[in-house]
Parts: structure tokens; sequence; C-alpha cells
């Protein structure tokens, strides 16, 4: 291993590691909140089937999430908590593409970008085409 | 039902679902897709939105330590993850199409046989623990998909090389679109086409589908998150339990080198496999 592929290395397990913890401690936040208030923050909580029933549409972009979290409504803070989640592996794709482009591997500069254009198609295409 | 007594409910079996799935090498979202769905009655794609979720966890969370251990091969699981994510895209639209024409018995038959073959690994092995004489084939070649490493147990370097990535790339397509499907990280699948399909070592072709079961799961989480099938209630719990369960999990399977350990489990995994099957039918 070379000291650039190392140091990459190093940035991809860190950005791994911490973005579960991160993203583990806003979920928990969260849900401490959810019991301590005894309302999501859209709605109060309620039986766990209604829970399970209620659609969660407020929920379902970056926009309405930003606005939750400035009251902390809980949901919000839980949301907040699987965005993070969610754009681990995507910062993983992001900085694999600056090692590979650091090694002059071409080939994998393009493959990772096929990667990464793959994963925001499906979060900012796909998904609005499945939205309710 | 109460829905703290709920919650803390769905903790509990997510953590030792958690445990049981890094143990047997399936992760937790086998287990507990079919617990919600057959026992607490949460419909399928629910489950599937939850289980997902978790199965990103514990595969960043792992593959944390298996990148800077540099066992995990960066370019051979970066070049398979075109297909796996495209195969996850497809994956989550057509769960997502099936359960919304009222086909959702498709999906449980589905986990249900996928559950079952997952066993097979788990009897014997399939690949080779250091395969030898392996010619590239002529994508291999020109990607470089080789590498080295150091394997503690027989303490010396080992050099590798992959053949037969047509091969790899159109099984990794399959357990791409099973994990968006089901919502399980198909890690079994993904061993078998790196260690099988492209005759890698075991412990790269562990460590390396680890390593990609993250950005597989992402690709179909952004669907599900958007279709409004991430319901926090469960998601959360889910996501808690199994990251927490997967700790001493994993630890047991580093420390015990017996299989007749992880074989006793197997019962569990049939019983589950035929639940859903019963439910679908």
């Amino acid at each position: 291993m070379t000291e650039v592929e190392a140091g990459f290395k190093a940035a991809i397990s860190l950005v791994l590691r911490y973005g579960v913890i991160a993203s583990f401690a806003l979920v928990a936040l969260g849900s401490l909140l959810l019991f301590l208030k005894g309302q999501t923050g859209y709605y109060p909580v309620g039986t766990a089937e209604q829970l399970i029933d209620a659609p969660n549409r407020v929920l379902t972009g970056l926009a309405p999430m930003a606005r939750g979290l400035e009251s902390a409504k809980p949901y919000a803070v839980i949301d907040l908590g699987l965005v993070v989640l969610l754009a681990t592996p995507v910062a993983r794709v992001v900085i694999s593409m600056f090692l590979f482009l650091g090694e002059k591997r071409y080939a994998f500069v393009a493959i990772t970008a096929t990667v990464l254009a793959i994963l925001l198609l499906s979060i900012f295409v796909v998904g609005p085409l499945v939205s309710p | 039902m109460d829905p703290l007594e709920f919650f803390l409910l769905v903790l509990a079996t997510a953590f030792m679902a958690g445990m049981l799935g890094s143990l047997l090498g399936l992760g937790g979202g086998v287990i507990m897709v079919p617990f919600l769905t057959i026992f607490l009655g949460v419909p399928p794609l629910l489950a599937i939105g939850a289980s997902i979720v978790s199965v990103i966890a514990t595969s960043s969370g792992s593959a944390s330590a298996y990148v800077r251990e540099g066992i995990a091969n960066l370019r051979i699981g970066m070049f398979l993850e075109i297909a796996t994510t495209t195969g996850a895209v497809i994956g989550a639209v057509l769960t997502i199409a099936l359960a919304r024409a009222g086909l959702e018995g498709v999906v449980y038959v589905t986990f249900g046989v996928v559950l079952l073959l997952s066993v097979i690994p788990l009897l014997g092995r399939l690949g080779e623990e250091l395969p030898s004489f392996v010619t590239p084939d002529a994508i291999s070649r020109r990607l470089e998909l080789s590498g080295e490493y150091y394997d503690s147990a027989l303490k010396e370097r080992v050099d590798y090389q992959a053949t037969r990535s047509p091969l790899g790339l159109a099984i990794m397509c399959a357990a791409g679109l099973i994990s968006g499907l089901l919502g399980i990280g198909s890690g079994a699948l993904k061993v078998l086409a790196l260690d099988a399909g492209m005759r890698l070592p075991m412990k790269v072709s562990s460590t390396t589908s680890n390593f990609m079961i993250g950005v597989t799961a992402a690709a179909s989480t952004g669907i599900f998150y958007l279709g409004g099938y991430i319901n926090p209630f469960l998601a959360a719990p889910v996501m808690m339990g199994v990251l927490l369960g997967s700790v001493p999990g994993t630890r047991i399977l580093v420390r015990t080198r017996n299989s007749s350990i992880r074989k006793a489990f197997i019962p569990i995994i049939v019983l589950l496999a035929v639940e859903m099957l019963v439910h679908g039918v």
C-alpha cells in the first residue's frame, strides 16, 4: 500500500465509522424525544398500530425535515439520523473517486463516477417517481 | 399495543437478529423482515424499509475496520458495485410495484426461497480458501483486478488475481436485485460471486462483499425513503438493535473457528423461510 492509498483508506474508514456513530446518536436522541414528548412532532404517538399505519409523507424530503429540526420534532431528528446514514456510503464513493484520481487510475475514476451517478439517480430521479 | 412496549420489543429482537445474523454471516435483515411481517403484522414494504436501513449501518460499521486492515479490495468492490447498485434500483422499484399491485405474496415467496438458498453456504464452502493457477480474463487484466494482503493465520503475504469478471458482474447484479427487492444485504450471494465466481481468496471475498453491501443498500434506500416506506417508528429500533447486536456477534464469529455452532442455528433460518413461504402462498 502506498502512502497516498493508506491515507485515503484511513479517510474512508473514518467516514464510515463516524457516519454510523453520528447516525446512531441522532436516531437514539430522536427516539428518546419521541417518548419523552409523547408525540412525533407531526401527530400524537397514540398506539403502535397507528404509528405504523400513519403515512409518513411529511418526512420524505430534506426541506420538511429541516423545518422539523428547528422545533426539535422527534421524527425529524430520527429522519436526520437516517439521512446521515444514507449519505455515509455515498461519501465513501466520493472519497474513492479522489483516491483513484490521485493514483491516476482513470478507468476507475469513470467506474466510480458511474456508481455515484446511479446512487444520485436513485435518490433524485427514481425516488421521486415512486413518491406517493 | 403500547408504543413504548412495541418499540422495546422490536429493539430487543433486532439486537438478537443482529447478533445471530452477523454470527451466520447473513446479516440481521433476513431475521428482522420475517419477524416484523409474520409476528408483528407489519406491512412487508415497511419491514423491508426498516431492514435496509440497518443493512447500511452494519455494513458501514464493519467495512470501516476491513478497509483499515487492507484486506477488502476497493478496486474489485467498486467495479462490481456498478452491477449491484443497478440491480438494487431495479429490485426496489419492482418490490414497490408488486406491493402496490397487491402482489405481496410474490415478495414473501421470493424471500422464503432466498432464505432457504442462503443456508447452502453455511453447510459447506463453495469457493477455495486460497485459489491457485488463476488466469485473468480480459477485463480483470485491463483493470488490474488483483491484489495482495497479509494473512495473519498463515503468516505470509498472499497475492491474488480475479478472473471471470462477466460472471462476477452477472451474479452481483442478481445480488443487488435481491437486496433491493427484499431489504437484505444479500451478502451470501455477493461472496459467491467473488469466491466461486471470480475465484478470489476467501478472506478477500468476505471482506470485499461486506464493503459493497452498504453502497448497494444505499441505492435502494433512497427509493424506499422517498416512496414513504421508511417509517421512523420502525426504522429507529431496527437500525439501533441490529447495529448493537452485530458487535458481539462479529466478536463471537472471529473467536469461534468451530462451524458446528453456526450450523446449530440453521433450523431457525429454515423455520423462518418456511413461515415466509406459507405466508406468501
